[in-house]
């Protein structure tokens, strides 16, 4: 799960141009859509795109993505309950 | 008649150097790429704009010779966001990232659309990182055009002030192409003028001449 985490922080940052960031400027628990990191609605597009491409799971509903993209903690758990089905 | 409009700052940013009203104010390796350059600008200059770096090449470029220039006019402290025009004209629209999104689309095994890079597959997008950065509401219009058309910007920028729209306004040439063979000599280039109806510090007179001798300067 803490690799999965560290990894997850890694491709955000990359697939987010969080130039400025580092993994170890993201807390795993801190919400992800805050005032922290100024994502907007295109960035959730790319974190739904980025789940279909690299762990192949697809996301069908918003209501869902807001849930999963609440942190990172929370997208890992997605992926561990997710990536085998 | 005295010419009502003066143009009171230009900058001009290409082949990794930046010049501010003919001075150069930054200037890059003689070989670096243009995202490391344009990070190097990024700090140099302190934007402290963490969007910067989710717009692709042509708005960064657009992007930090407006911020440059602005600086500069301190425009923005004497117009109304309203009264504040943004015309641009551009020759290779979105070619850049036109060519870049097309990768994440071109295998239908491999098929995914990044909305990241789709966001800025208009040209016009620029016009929008300028005007949301600045809180600008006033005219705005992108061109493109196969090259720089400054008689004619000269002449819209008069019918802009002669209609009442506007009272300032932030004019140029912004054009960002590194997929076309025969133009990688001319890489990127970026040059955003000032045109106001009130005094600054500067104040070269808005005529089609002044505007063509400091592009090529």
């Amino acid at each position: 799960m803490e690799n999965l985490i560290e990894e997850l922080k890694a491709e955000i940052i990359e697939v987010l141009n969080l130039e400025e960031m580092d993994i170890t400027n993201i807390d795993p628990d801190e919400p992800l859509f805050g005032d922290k990191f100024g994502l907007s609605s295109i960035d959730a597009l790319e974190l739904i795109v980025l789940l279909e491409r690299k762990y192949n799971i697809k996301i069908e509903s918003a209501e869902e993505g807001k849930k999963i993209f609440h942190t990172v903690r929370t997208m890992a758990d997605y992926i561990m309950q997710h990536s085998n089905k | 008649m005295k010419n009502p409009l003066s143009i009171t700052t230009y900058c001009k940013i290409a082949g990794n150097k930046i010049t501010v009203n003919g001075n150069v104010v930054f200037q890059g390796q003689k070989n670096i790429a243009f995202p490391d350059f344009i990070k190097q600008v990024y700090k140099t200059f302190d934007f402290s704009y963490a969007k910067f770096f989710k717009m692709d090449n042509l708005c960064r470029l657009g992007f930090a010779a407006t911020e440059i220039a602005l600086i500069e006019t301190g425009i923005l402290s004497h117009y109304n966001e309203g009264d504040i025009a943004v015309v641009i004209q551009n020759g290779s629209s979105s070619i850049d990232t036109d060519t870049e999104f097309r990768q994440t689309i071109i295998d239908r095994d491999n098929y995914f659309p990044s909305p990241g890079l789709f966001v800025y597959t208009l040209p016009n997008i620029l016009i929008g990182e300028i005007s949301i950065k600045n809180h600008l509401t006033g005219e705005s219009t992108l061109f493109v055009t196969e090259k720089p058309d400054f008689p004619f910007l000269h002449t819209y920028t008069k019918a802009l002030v002669q209609t009442g729209k506007t009272k300032a306004c932030i004019m140029g040439w912004v054009d960002f192409d590194r997929h076309t063979p025969d133009r990688n000599d001319v890489q990127y280039e970026a040059f955003i003028y000032i045109v106001e109806t009130k005094e600054n510090k500067l104040n070269f007179e808005h005529t089609k001449d002044n505007i063509i001798t400091f592009y090529q300067s």
